[in-house]
């Protein structure tokens, strides 16, 4: 295979933990650690270790995975920024790259200063950026205030421009960390299609850093999952998706970030739609009664009730109970939350899962992000005059 | 791919940011070399009385000063660079050298200015042109060099060594008494006049004294000196290029 943009050969890059307590970069510390006659036990960790990746070129590759996963760190070699520990990062072609909006920016200096410094940061010559000024300046909506010191800038025009610039970059591979959530969802919208655009046209290749798993899904035409540092899957971004999500609800898992005083006493959860797992759920009709299971896999010796949360975009949406009164939780026991899917507007949800105990205990545990689904659009204009939102929780 | 244009634009980013709000910024550019020129200028000449090869003692000590300015300014600068950038660098590839570089290149301008300020004050005092200005066209480029060199060490060693920014200001301030600005290099013992020289400070300031006042060319010994400058180049780079690679993982 020839026309490979990226090529990833037993990648690793191992990290000092707690560096920034312990070394703090002084001369001391190097002078100690230089006269220590026997080095103490080292405390390192792999952010990445053994990757192995081919990326033809003219793909979009997603990027999904916990924080914490080696996904960042994966982009910061991809670029250059920091080199691996072992292995090595064949990339063919120009790279730039967008791992923070407006990295570069220079608040004293107006947007078409910023233009050209960070065009040039990027490694873009003048006749370059010239060729493509207007596009950028007209592609960020910035219009008039092109020459306004970029301080001056609201964050989403600063956003814009940002990625205005890296966008019409004249490079071969385009690296994308999680900057597009900042703006509006109109520019994301545009953002996504000038993403498209520009593999379709030029046959550019982009590596997309989100955790918009329906945006991946959408913009994307493969897909990789890392996990501790590790690649554990690949290939379409419905399979990756959907692994991603198994990842996440494996049974005694501690991936799920639990939070709270009873945190550690919910080790795990099972949820389940229809008696499916999340991930074969790719999405739900509107005519079906979406039924969620949770159940306790450790007993916690108090009195309380349980509920899930559904979020949209971020914004919780309502949160069920599953019981009146507060009464034991009891390890095995199972709780059923229905939702008749019609209630919701067709559309991404995620869900929280979480418990409180009596009050004066107040003792509790919640959990975001431990799953979500699809509501599809077999949906009538009738539900929105039958039903005013009420959901009952039984 | 050609890198001098990013080193303009850093360096121009930096002039203008650093001017760009005060007109007062202008003047304080210069209001540091004047204390120390008249603090040099008292303690040398008129506390301790050492002659200035015949030139008026306030003009002597300005050529010196000259290129001590440039130095210091530019050299601590370039230094400060890597960490003063420290967010594009954990989150840019760009090639890490243009930024000590486009630091040095953004210290030329108060370098005209003061030779400009120099020159007028060789007008006003002696009336005459001096005939040996034609050895700045060696002495500029051997100037900016040794303070990119100073630059490059000071970078690479503050990013492995974070205490080691306040190592530098000490090191200025003393190479303001360590080079010989308003005193000549014969006031050194003849005997310790070879150790002193390997600072290619030391013939650079003696030059620009023999170029801007029209003095006899200083001792041969200063030559010393380039030698010193070019290892020092030589291995500057070789620690920058060292240091560099794991700069984003350091700071």
């Amino acid at each position: 295979m020839s026309n490979l943009a990226i090529k990833i050969e037993s990648l690793g890059k191992r990290y000092q933990r707690g560096s920034a307590s312990n070394d703090d970069g002084s001369f001391r510390h190097w002078l100690s650690k230089l006269f220590r006659t026997r080095p103490g036990k080292k405390d390192t960790f792999w952010a990445l270790k053994e990757l192995q990746l081919d990326v033809p070129a003219g793909e979009i590759l997603g990027m999904v995975g916990r924080n914490g996963s080696g996904k960042s760190t994966l982009l910061k070699i991809l670029s250059g920024i920091t080199p691996p520990t072992t292995g090595r990062a064949i990339l063919n072609g120009r790279v730039a790259s967008l791992l923070e909006v407006g990295t570069g920016f220079h608040h004293e200096l107006s947007g078409r200063e910023n233009i050209y410094l960070n065009g040039a940061i990027l490694g873009m010559r003048r006749a370059e950026i010239n060729a493509c000024f207007d596009e950028i300046v007209d592609f960020s909506g910035v219009g008039e205030f092109i020459d306004t010191k970029v301080k001056h800038y609201s964050s989403g025009m600063y956003v814009r421009l940002a990625f205005s610039v890296a966008a019409h970059l004249r490079t071969d591979i385009l690296l994308i960390d999680e900057v597009l959530a900042v703006g509006d969802a109109e520019f994301q919208k545009r953002s996504l299609g000038k993403m498209n655009e520009v593999v379709r046209d030029s046959g550019r290749t982009i590596v997309f850093v989100s955790h918009d798993l329906p945006v991946i899904r959408q913009l994307c035409t493969t897909a990789i999952g890392l996990d501790s540092g590790k690649l554990f899957t690949s290939g379409s971004p419905e399979k990756v998706i959907g692994n991603y999500h198994d990842s996440l609800l494996l049974p005694g898992s501690s991936k799920i970030q639990w939070r709270g005083q009873l945190a550690n006493k919910v080790a795990a959860l099972t949820v389940n739609i229809n008696g499916q797992a999340l991930s074969d759920v790719p999405a739900i009709p509107a005519s079906q009664t979406l039924k969620i299971e949770c159940r306790i896999t450790h007993e916690v010796n108090l009195a309380g009730k349980l509920h899930i949360a559904v979020y949209r975009q971020g914004t919780r949406l309502f949160t069920i109970q599953d019981r009146k009164i507060f009464s034991p939780l009891v390890s095995g026991d199972i709780s059923l939350f229905k939702i008749a899917a019609h209630r919701l507007r067709p559309g991404n949800y995620q869900l929280a899962f979480g418990g409180i105990t009596e009050f004066d205990q107040g003792r509790w545990f919640y959990a975001e992000d431990v799953g979500s689904f699809t509501v599809t659009a077999d949906w009538k204009d009738d539900n929105d005059r039958i039903n005013f939102g009420w959901i009952n929780a039984s | 791919m050609d890198h001098r244009e990013l080193v303009g634009l850093l360096a121009w980013r930096d002039f203008r940011v650093r001017y760009a709000q005060t007109f007062v910024g202008v003047t304080w550019a210069f209001f540091n070399p004047l204390v120390n020129l008249l603090i040099l200028s008292f303690v040398f000449n008129r506390v301790a009385g050492v002659g200035t090869q015949g030139t008026p003692p306030l003009l002597y000590a300005a050529a010196g000063i000259l290129g001590w300015t440039f130095f210091a300014e530019a050299a601590s600068r370039a230094g400060e660079s890597l960490m003063g950038n420290q967010n594009m660098v954990r989150k840019i590839y760009f090639p890490r050298l243009a930024l000590p570089a486009s630091a040095v290149v953004a210290s030329l301008p108060d370098l005209v200015v003061s030779l400009l300020l120099v020159l007028l004050m060789l007008l006003i005092q002696t009336w005459w042109a001096p005939s040996q200005l034609y050895g700045l066209i060696f002495l500029f480029p051997l100037l900016i060099l040794t303070a990119f060199t100073a630059g490059t060490w000071i970078s690479a060693l503050t990013i492995r060594f974070r205490d080691f920014r306040f190592v530098v200001p000490v090191l200025l301030r003393l190479g303001l008494f360590a080079v010989p600005i308003a005193y000549p290099l014969s006031q050194i013992p003849a005997q310790w006049q070879g150790i002193y020289c390997l600072n290619p400070l030391v013939g650079l300031i003696e030059g620009f004294k023999w170029s801007l006042l029209g003095l006899p060319a200083p001792s041969p010994v200063v030559w010393l000196g380039l030698p010193v400058l070019i290892t020092l180049f030589i291995t500057g780079l070789y620690l920058f290029h060292r240091v560099e690679r794991y700069a984003a993982d350091h700071l």
